[in-house]
């Protein structure tokens, strides 16, 4: 097919290579820099890493970010029973910055940090190397996925214990009521509908959301609604701003746009208009919009 | 603190998951935004200015901004799509080529899937979050676009492809085609290298010989992944299967096996990989 599309895409990192060490024994080996980048993430264990002076040790859950020092010798020590990821990583030619027509957007990412989310990291890494075992797979979706992990970690500097604690059954309880709200935002539909569907009690479902999303389910209900009418607004250019209300649930075109002032401050005409000129403002509002 | 440049001329707007109500047309319109479709299940029928297109499951469209598109038929009632709008900034030097066809199959579906519940799960955060996005979110939304760009295209077009025919042989090949045919048909029963080898005529050896020669990896490696493919797609679900349910399945006849090839490939355990992806956003308009 001749009509293939063509896009230009940000390349930040060249992906060298990567790998699992799982280790039964303790064992020490010499860890190679090949003057790159290397992100150390151990899954299991403890790992310790350092040269003759010094050395840095790193539990499981933590990440460490090593940088290029074709001087040093570094060595990495794995006690027993441990198991961890390595990958080796360039930035493409330090001399010419890169250059988009924007703003540049920097990601600080620590050097020893604990990973936010061990499991999507885990996950990331399992895609790389499994891209990587692959013939002929593509170097700039490895390249992606670099850049995936690297967000990870940077994540995990910035912010701390967002998500609520792991366990299964409130996650569910969150994810269920979000999944009802999805597909019937625009129709009429309240906490009591709601509980009825998912067989809770009101008292007991709203309590339940409200600790785990820190979010009342009401709350919820209008925030998928804004951000699903912002959407519209952008994408529906033809519809006016009642009829757009409509769609997303609201009977009272006036009612909608009070919500829509507080949750976006701003109203729903000029939203829609800020959002098609240019501007650092309109795009920051453009990436709310997600929903 | 090590200082990473990110800047992506993708900008994506927002993504979701379309399930069809079972009747409706999608609306003719004009974006202003790329939009990329991917369906996992039903056929898609759009139009784009004058051209018709057919998305079968498992295939890709994209669509241009500025151009006239809009449905070439009403839903189907098991239709399942995936979309995500997004924008392209003029790029300067620093970015790579990556060609992108407009109408494709996808290699490896589950891992679109993934990237969009990815996409749409952090969307469903952030949602939550109500906090300024951290640079290192918003980031993310563009190079989760990318990556699925990526998947659906490529920088290197055919040069492997070329490559490996020098070495592998047309037989090769074609046993390979067929081995790999046989386990997607029938790899939820209990079959393994023996068996697929007494079906398909050929000593086990020279079977297996001839499949890791062309592929690179061996007949059960082959056959795990599409099993463990499979339970991805089925953990995913909203069906609620315990996992020896789903262990079943796919072809497992030990849950505990399975739960180790499980961990092997993806690095979780199937439990883990359940809660990655607890969170959907669905729309049927």
């Amino acid at each position: 097919m001749n009509n293939d599309l063509s896009f230009q895409i940000a390349n930040p990192v060249e992906p060298i290579a990567g790998s699992l060490e799982v280790s039964d024994s303790a064992v020490v080996k010499p860890l190679r820099l090949r003057e790159c980048h290397v992100l150390l993430f151990v899954s299991r264990g403890n790992v310790c890493i350092g040269s003759a002076g010094s050395h840095i040790r790193v539990n499981a859950g933590k990440t460490l970010l090593i940088d290029p020092e074709p001087s040093r010798r570094l060595r990495i020590a794995a006690d027993s029973d441990t198991e961890h990821y390595l990958l080796w990583f360039r930035r493409p030619d330090c001399g010419s910055e890169f250059d988009l027509r924007v703003s540049s957007r920097l990601l600080g990412i620590p050097a020893l940090a604990t990973a936010r989310r061990p499991e999507r990291l885990t996950y990331l890494l399992r895609r790389y190397l499994h891209q990587q075992e692959r013939r002929g797979s593509s170097r700039l979706l490895r390249a992606g996925l670099l850049v995936l992990i690297l967000r990870e970690v940077a994540m995990s500097g910035t912010t701390e214990a967002v998500d609520p604690p792991e366990e299964n059954w409130p996650n569910t309880i969150v994810s269920r009521v979000d999944a009802y709200i999805a597909a019937h935002y625009s129709e009429q539909i309240g906490t009591i509908d709601i509980a009825a569907e998912l067989r809770y009690n009101p008292d007991y479902l709203e309590r339940a959301y409200r600790h785990l999303a820190d979010l009342s389910i009401r709350d919820a209900i209008h925030l998928r609604r804004v951000h699903e009418a912002a959407a519209q607004l952008l994408l529906h250019r033809e519809y006016n701003v009642s009829e757009i209300a409509t769609m997303c649930g609201y009977n009272d075109v006036n009612y909608f746009r009070r919500v829509f002032k507080k949750a976006m401050n701003s109203t729903p005409n000029r939203y829609r208009h800020g959002a098609s000129a240019d501007g650092p403002r309109a795009r920051k509002r453009n990436t709310r919009v997600s929903a | 603190m090590f200082q990473l440049n990110l800047s992506n001329p993708i900008e994506p707007l927002n993504a979701g998951l379309f399930v069809s109500p079972g009747y409706g047309t999608h609306d003719t319109r004009i974006v202003d935004s790329y939009e990329l479709l991917f369906v996992v299940s039903g056929t898609l029928k759009m139009f784009e200015e004058s051209e018709q297109f057919a998305v079968q499951a498992n295939q890709t469209l994209i669509l241009c901004p500025g151009l006239k598109h809009g449905g070439a038929a009403p839903y189907q009632p098991d239709l399942n799509f995936y979309w995500v709008h997004f924008r392209v900034r003029e790029a300067g030097t620093g970015t790579v080529g990556l060609s992108v066809p407009k109408l494709a199959p996808v290699a490896d579906p589950e891992f679109l899937v993934e990237l969009f519940c990815q996409y749409i799960s952090d969307q469903e955060e952030e949602l939550r979050a109500e906090t300024t996005i951290g640079s290192a979110r918003e980031l993310g939304f563009s190079h989760l676009v990318t990556l699925m760009l990526c998947e659906i295209g490529s920088d290197v077009p055919h040069t492997t492809e070329a490559l490996r025919s020098r070495t592998v042989t047309m037989r090769q090949r074609s046993i390979a085609n067929r081995v790999q045919k046989y386990i997607d048909s029938r790899f939820r029963e209990s079959i393994g290298t023996t068996s697929i080898a007494a079906e398909l005529g050929y000593s086990t050896d020279y079977l297996e010989r001839s499949f890791h020669h062309a592929r690179g990896h061996s007949i059960v490696e082959a056959l795990h992944d599409r099993r463990v493919s499979e339970a991805r797609m089925l953990l995913r679900g909203s069906g609620r299967k315990n996992i020896s349910e789903i262990a079943f399945a796919c072809g497992f006849s030990d849950p505990r096996y399975f739960r180790r090839v499980f961990k092997r490939i993806t690095g979780l355990t199937p439990g883990q990989f359940r809660s990655l992806y607890s969170r959907t956003h669905i729309n049927t308009h």
